[in-house]
């Protein structure tokens, strides 16, 4: 056996080691000699010597050394073996040799030395590789392949700037700097080839994706970061549903195109983007790269304009993919019922542009819901770097840009009743304000309108600017979009409901007829006094509230027409209402009281036109006369001067006579006498001031509101006795109506304050507090003007932090009645529980902190137009129509969602938390889960299983 | 080539006679004959024609007298060992010298062993020739010393006197499974270090039974395997280094002296195991002595059993040179080439580089720990330690419970014993096959009774009842048979059927999630 066995033994020995030789010879061969490198450097050599032309060229060309070379860059941690085969990048001969010894395109080169640089930190692919495949990264095991034309610009946000959305920095937030959003210079400016890249950033930021995203801790979180999501690999995506090749990039691009399709189920909305808008988006996209790059290698931050960004701006990044580009509002997917097939997948996003949104939200409402969100719906809060990272400026700019959609108000000077349209204003005021303010004006939820007392006190300007500008966080929304005849005609309508004024022709021919007034009319006259003016001008006439009228120097001045004027259309703007309702008779019989004071002692005047230098007469006035007239001669200690029926029944004569005499009684000086250091003043001067106050005629524009002359202070002891009982302790309304409210106390002068506050309002809550009786306390001028100063404080002081409430419906309303309206009317699209339907969601707790009552009485009556919203106060097309009750019962059941209802009266608007356990939904009164409306509900499911607002990201 | 001779010595100069060519032709002549005389003093013996000079060069040979001198006939025949100890011999020796060319690249960090992989790949001469040799030698070297136990177990070659070379057996098994493993994370891809992180929380796997108990917040001995193994909570430098250390230095090192002992063991043990019917079936004219030895040998040792006595089987056993060498030779370079081809032909894989934040899906163990992996799946502590240290423990006792005499080098020990092990191979692969089958198809407990105690899982799993399956088989063959060495094979046999299925069905059934799929290119698409 030996030898046979042996020889075979030999024969595998001698085969197996020929075999090893054979193979370790053929890679040693393969893997040394036969590099593809070797032909492409032997190849360059050849190209090197044909193209030289100088003998030094030549010789270069000659003793080139064919060997392998690379770049090796300790500081950036790599070795680019790419010029082994790239050996004439830096060569500008090889410009026109075909790849890969062409020179590299464009002058990048010049900023970015191979030799510093490398290649693969700009192109990717794989750097350490030698063979075409490996060394382009295009093989299995390799997560970024070599980018190609343009897809290079990818890798420039690895240390360039210019990609970035805003800020450089990353503590941004902790300096609590703003931010700078991309500019469109920098778009302009942008390289040409990275022009899509750049055009992707814009459509980035106008497109609203950080409503979602979060880039640079600003943005939402229902999608996942993108600040640096260029970083991501193959692996980080789900490639089932792509349809083209495996690659970031074409999931990117297929997904923008079609993100249900790629991501099914996702809350990313379909844009309809164009396939080059899609291209530019993943360019953008995949730009964003972590800056890791040691600083020798990376450009210094560019110094951004100081400019933050506008409210513009802001919008188009954050809001606009859920409310439109231009505040139109949309449909968005809902999270919370994806993938569940049986149930509606579109939640309804507001829309902000619109006019009844902008008329019934206030900036408050607007800003609560942007800074704290509404849990249970996509909108998150954005305030906060725990939220969506805006800073409290730039939400307030936010609101502004909001704003910035509403019409401009008519101004308010070309409004007139005196030129309205009654008819007009009749379907105006059917279609705009009878849901609230009912038919005749008897009110609802609105006031009532059609009291006369309230109509003899509210001037055409107060009645105008209510509507124009409307009470912000009150059911009263502003009209913007009326015209200024509209609002005239209104007005018109309005006045209607006042009594005809007495006529002048009557009261002076009765006047005329008896020239000494019998027994009888002057106990009538008196009786008449004691009613409607002692209040305010004294029993005695001694003046209080209201000038005094028991002066010798005013009643023999003061003709018969003069003071017919000033009792049948008071003083507009002023505490001197237009006393409309007394009748002909009635007037005569106060004005022969009154004359009866000094005994009928009439004073007839030369007839004087004052012809001065009206701007001499303004230097005067302010010297002299503004101390107790006021700048603007709008009434002070002494009575309103710039006041139209004033100017327009006065005469010069009389105006000089008691400017030059003064008013004994009064605190009025003669100022022709010059004591107890008053200046004197000329009769030239005189005039001058006669005839700069005639200017208020001409141009009522100057007229500015009657600061108060009370005690705030002493106010507010009178306020907390009298008045917080239904106006609530810091005037936020309750039974009667919101008074610190900034609107109101815009529109509301003093005199109308304080009229309303001594005479009240007929066929109102509103006592005269002038006048006593009625168990109503009595409150001396004095206390009236201290509590008008008070009120008049809360203007510069506002009494509420945050979003004032009026939780009047809390004892008017019948909250149980309201589930059943609910149910009936509204949970079709709002849910069953308030935040289960596919319309905004109500039931969650910075909607409800948000939303004041007025906000929901307003919605309700007056509806959305253009969205789904219908009026519910109108009840046109089909639309049920709810009385003002039903539409308080109804929100009287919204509120009681509320948390913590009593707790929040005052200070809603600072409290909520953003806590997720919500016990609303504990506190819920039992009516709400009355048979026929709660379990039916397919999602009501979602209440127990789902809880707390929707953060989670889509992964 | 001439016989031995006695080799001239020089003279010193005192008895230099006159007429010498003298001291300077002397130094010439030493010139001239330095080649011859080196030969001579490296070699000491002339060309082995003679049995004598056979023997003395096997002798005389650092590296050749690790053989016995004479070999038996029925050692080198083929079908008796299949040549795998060798082969593993070879493999080792191969993977020491390729991977000490390796070790001059790598560099163990973890920002640079990845980027020197590459280099090794790419720009080091011949590296990927060499790496690829390396990584199939690795594996080649666990399937070959898992091949060499079976046919060791089945020739009954652990028998008495050859019992602690068993358990040395073992000792290497464990450690080129080490080896291996350890070497598998060092080139920090993707591959290496999600395997390792699954085969680090199968070190963790006690865990299951002290959660289940609650006392791991006392008493965590799985965290501290893990963390002796990772030197950290996860998978990081230190684990690197670690490995690395434990791949290049310590195992290997232990690795070569436990060869030693074991090959030394061999030689004392009295060579390969053979039956007694050995000496009557071989030929017995093989070979005969051509001249009476011109020295007799003198005692080396004594050692037990039946030693190569002189005359008695001188009729049966060969000079192990050159019958012995060339077959080694023959082998290790039959492996040689074997590798070097596979090396030449395939590239070892190397995937992205190791991102903790990217999972494998499926994260699979290296192939020999799928099994494990597999069980795993049921129970962590079962799977990870109770199983394989139970598998382990039972394997290392098998020569110190099975003493029956009888003759060892047979394979199965008889026809009985190959009947045995046929019915035990169908019966372990249709208990594996139907637990397999029936686990994918109905799930276990705990897809039934999702509140069921962990402990109840970790008692009763697919995993424990192959197991008990398999034990109870065993103590039936040795009822049946009234022989332990039958319960053996039907127990190796069970368990080697299993292993290989349970490795098969985890390599290839086992997808994303670790959930069941016919092929692997039915993988969701991701």
């Amino acid at each position: 056996m030996e030898n046979k066995d042996i020889r075979r033994l030999k024969i595998i020995l001698l085969v197996s080691s020929l075999a090893s030789l054979v193979l370790l010879g053929l890679s040693a061969f393969e893997e040394n000699l036969s590099g593809e490198w070797r032909e492409h450097q032997v190849a360059y050599k050849s190209s090197l010597a044909e193209k030289a032309e100088t003998d030094a060229a030549k010789e270069a060309a000659s003793s080139m050394q064919v060997g392998f070379q690379q770049i090796f860059l300790p500081e950036l941690d790599r070795v680019d073996r790419c010029v082994s085969c790239h050996v004439g990048v830096e060569n500008p001969a090889m410009a026109d040799a075909d790849l890969p010894l062409r020179t590299h395109s464009g002058g990048f080169l010049k900023h970015h030395p191979v030799e510093k640089f490398g290649c693969a930190i700009c192109h990717e692919g794989q750097g350490r590789a030698v063979n075409l495949e490996a060394a382009h990264g295009e093989v299995a095991h390799w997560e970024r392949p070599l980018l190609r034309g343009e897809e290079v610009y990818r890798s420039c946000g690895k240390c360039h700037y210019e990609n970035d959305l805003f800020g450089a920095e990353d503590d941004l937030y902790a300096r609590s700097e703003p931010s700078h959003p991309i500019l469109q210079a920098e778009i302009e400016a942008s390289v040409p080839g990275a022009r899509s890249m750049a055009e992707g950033k814009k459509l980035v930021s106008e497109s609203g994706c950080l409503g979602c995203h979060q880039y640079r801790r600003r943005g939402g979180s229902l999608g996942p970061e993108i600040t640096h999501v260029g970083e991501k690999g193959v692996h980080d995506f789900d490639f089932k549903h792509v349809e083209g090749e495996h690659t970031v990039a074409q999931w990117l691009y297929e997904h923008f195109k079609k993100p249900q399709e790629v991501v099914p189920g996702t809350l990313m909305p379909d844009m309809k983007l164009a396939d080059s808008e899609a291209q530019q988006l993943t360019e953008y996209i995949l730009s964003l790269r972590k800056k890791g790059m040691p600083a020798t290698h990376t450009p210094l931050p560019p110094r951004r304009p100081s400019d933050p960004a506008t409210g513009d701006q802001l919008y188009g990044l954050f809001c606009s993919s859920c409310h439109g580009e231009e505040g139109e509002g949309s449909t968005v997917r809902d999270p919370e019922t994806i993938g569940l097939f049986d149930q509606p997948e579109e939640l309804m996003v507001p829309s902000l542009n619109n006019p009844d949104t902008l008329a019934v939200a206030s900036d408050d409402y607007f800003r609560h819901i942007v800074s704290h969100g509404r849990s249970g719906t996509n909108m998150i809060a954005w305030e906060g770097q725990e939220n969506g990272g805006l800073l409290p400026e730039e939400v307030d700019r936010l609101v502004s840009h909001i704003r910035s959609w509403q019409d401009t108000p008519a101004p308010l000077e070309s409004v007139s009743s005196a030129r309205g349209n009654v008819r007009y204003g009749k379907a105006l005021y059917e279609s705009r304000c009878r849901s609230c303010h009912g038919e005749n004006g008897e009110g609802g939820i609105g006031v009532a309108l059609n009291s006369p007392s309230f109509l003899a006190v509210a001037s055409d300007d107060f009645l105008a600017r209510t509507i124009l500008h409307g009470r912000t966080n009150t059911a009263m929304p502003s009209w913007p979009q009326l015209e200024a005849d509209e609002v005239s005609d209104l007005l018109a309508f309005i006045r209607g409901w006042e009594h005809e004024p007495a006529k002048k022709e009557a009261v002076l021919a009765r006047l005329v007829s008896e020239a000494t007034p019998t027994e009888r009319v002057l106990s009538l006259g008196e009786a008449l006094y004691r009613f409607n003016c002692a209040t305010c001008h004294g029993d005695a006439g001694e003046g209080a509230i209201g000038p005094s009228l028991r002066t010798d120097e005013f009643l023999s001045l003061a003709d018969d027409e003069y003071l017919f004027e000033a009792i049948v259309r008071g003083r507009p703007g002023t505490a001197m209402p237009s006393w409309r309702h007394l009748s002909a008779d009635n007037v005569a019989d106060l004005i022969q009281y009154m004359r009866n004071w000094n005994g009928g002692n009439r004073q007839t005047l030369e007839p004087f036109i004052a012809g001065g230098d009206w701007e001499r007469g303004q230097r005067i006035f302010i010297g002299s006369c503004a101390g107790c007239h006021g700048t603007y001669a709008e009434g002070a200690i002494g009575p309103q001067l710039s006041n139209n029926v004033f100017l327009s029944s006065v005469s010069d004569a009389m105006l000089k006579e008691w400017i030059s005499y003064g008013k004994i009684g009064t605190p009025m000086p003669a100022f022709r006498r010059g004591e107890q250091g008053v200046t004197e003043l000329s009769g030239a001067e005189i005039e001058d001031v006669i005839t700069y106050l005639r200017r208020f005629e001409i141009d009522p524009s100057e007229i500015a509101s009657r600061p108060g002359i009370g005690i705030p202070l002493r106010g507010a002891d009178v306020y907390a006795a009298a008045c917080a009982s239904c106006h609530g302790p810091n005037g936020e309304g309750g039974t009667g109506s919101a008074l610190s409210n900034p609107d109101f106390l815009k529109t509301a002068s003093d005199g109308f304050l304080l009229a309303t506050i001594a005479l009240g309002r007929d066929n109102t809550e509103m006592r005269p507090m002038g006048k006593g009786g009625q168990g109503v306390v009595e409150l001396t001028a004095e206390e009236i003007s201290d509590t008008v100063a008070y009120i008049r404080s809360w203007e510069t002081a506002p009494p509420i932090a945050g979003i004032p409430k009026r939780y009047v419906l809390e004892t008017k309303a019948d909250s149980a009645q309201g589930g059943v309206l609910y149910s009936q009317y509204c949970s079709g699209c709002h849910g069953v529980n308030g935040n289960d339907g596919w319309a905004p969601a109500l039931n969650n707790p910075e909607f409800l902190a948000a939303a004041t009552d007025g906000f929901l009485q307003a919605t309700i009556a007056r509806g959305r137009s253009n969205t789904a919203m219908w009026s519910f106060g109108r009840g046109a097309g089909g639309v049920v129509e709810l009385e003002g009750d039903q539409i308080n019962n109804i929100v009287a059941y919204i509120r009681s969602w509320e948390p913590d209802l009593k707790g929040n009266r005052t200070e809603a608007g600072g409290q909520v938390a953003l806590a997720v356990g919500e016990p609303e939904r504990s506190n819920r009164p039992p009516s709400h889960s009355t048979p026929g409306h709660s379990l039916s509900s397919p999602r009501h499911s979602r209440e127990s299983g789902n809880p707390g607002p929707v953060r989670k990201s889509q992964e | 080539m001439s016989e031995l001779k006695t080799t001239e010595l020089p003279l010193s100069s005192a008895e230099r006679k006159p007429g010498d060519p003298g001291a300077l032709g002397e130094f010439l002549g030493n010139l001239l004959g330095f080649p011859r005389i080196f030969r001579n003093s490296v070699v000491r013996h002339g060309a082995p024609t003679s049995d004598r000079a056979k023997s003395e060069s096997v002798m005389s040979n650092f590296f050749l007298h690790v053989l016995a001198v004479r070999i038996h006939t029925h050692s080198l025949k083929l079908t008796t060992t299949l040549g795998l100890g060798i082969v593993t011999l070879a493999l080792f020796v191969l993977l020491t010298f390729t991977g000490i060319l390796l070790m001059v690249y790598y560099k163990p960090s973890v920002d640079q062993a990845y980027d020197s992989m590459k280099d090794i790949m790419f720009v080091v001469p011949t590296g990927r020739f060499i790496r690829n040799i390396h990584r199939w030698s690795a594996h080649a070297m666990v399937a070959c010393v898992i091949l060499h136990m079976a046919r060791v177990f089945y020739t009954a070659s652990y028998k008495k006197p050859r019992e602690f070379n068993w358990i040395l057996g073992m000792i290497l098994f464990v450690l080129t499974l080490a080896l291996s493993f350890t070497g598998y994370l060092l080139p920090w891809d993707q591959l290496a270090f999600w395997a390792i992180t699954i085969g680090a929380n199968i070190a963790q796997s006690p865990r299951e039974i002290t959660d289940a108990l609650g006392i791991t917040q006392f008493f965590d001995p799985g965290e501290m395997q893990k963390e002796l193994l990772l030197g950290a909570h996860y998978v990081g430098q230190e684990a690197l280094t670690r490995f690395c250390v434990l791949h290049v230095m310590v195992l290997p090192l232990l690795a070569t002296i436990v060869i030693a002992v074991h090959m030394w063991r061999l030689r004392k043990d009295g060579g390969l195991a053979r039956p007694s019917s050995a000496d009557e079936t071989a030929n017995a004219t093989s070979e005969v002595r051509d001249k009476a030895p011109l020295k007799t040998w003198g005692l080396m040792a004594v050692v037990k059993g039946k030693t190569p006595a002189v005359d008695k089987e001188l009729t049966n056993t060969v000079p192990a040179y050159p019958h012995a060498l060339y077959a080694i030779a023959a082998l290790t370079m039959l492996t040689t080439a074997v590798m070097l081809l596979l090396g030449y032909l395939f590239d070892a894989p190397l995937k992205e580089m190791a991102n903790p934040a990217v999972p494998e899906n499926p994260a699979k163990a290296p192939w020999y720990f799928l099994g494990l992996q597999e069980m795993v799946g049921y129970s962590a502590f079962m799977g990870g330690v109770g199983i394989p240290s139970l598998v382990i423990l039972g394997l290392a006792l098998i020569p110190y419970l099975d003493r029956e005499r009888e003759d060892s080098g047979v394979w199965f020990s008889g026809t009985s014993g190959r009947r045995v092990a046929l019915v035990s191979f169908l019966y372990g692969l249709a208990v594996t096959v139907g637990i397999l089958v029936f686990t994918v198809r109905y799930g276990w407990l705990r897809e039934w009774y999702p509140a069921i105690p962990q402990l109840v899982i970790t008692a009763i799993n697919p995993g424990t009842v192959i197991v008990l399956a398999f034990a109870v088989w065993s103590i039936l063959t040795v009822v049946y048979t009234r022989s332990t060495r039958m319960g053996a094979i039907a127990l190796f046999t069970c368990f080697l059927i299993s292993f290989a299925i349970l490795t098969y069905f985890a390599t290839v059934h086992r997808g994303p999630n670790w959930d069941f799929y016919w092929l692997p290119s039915q993988w969701p698409t991701h």
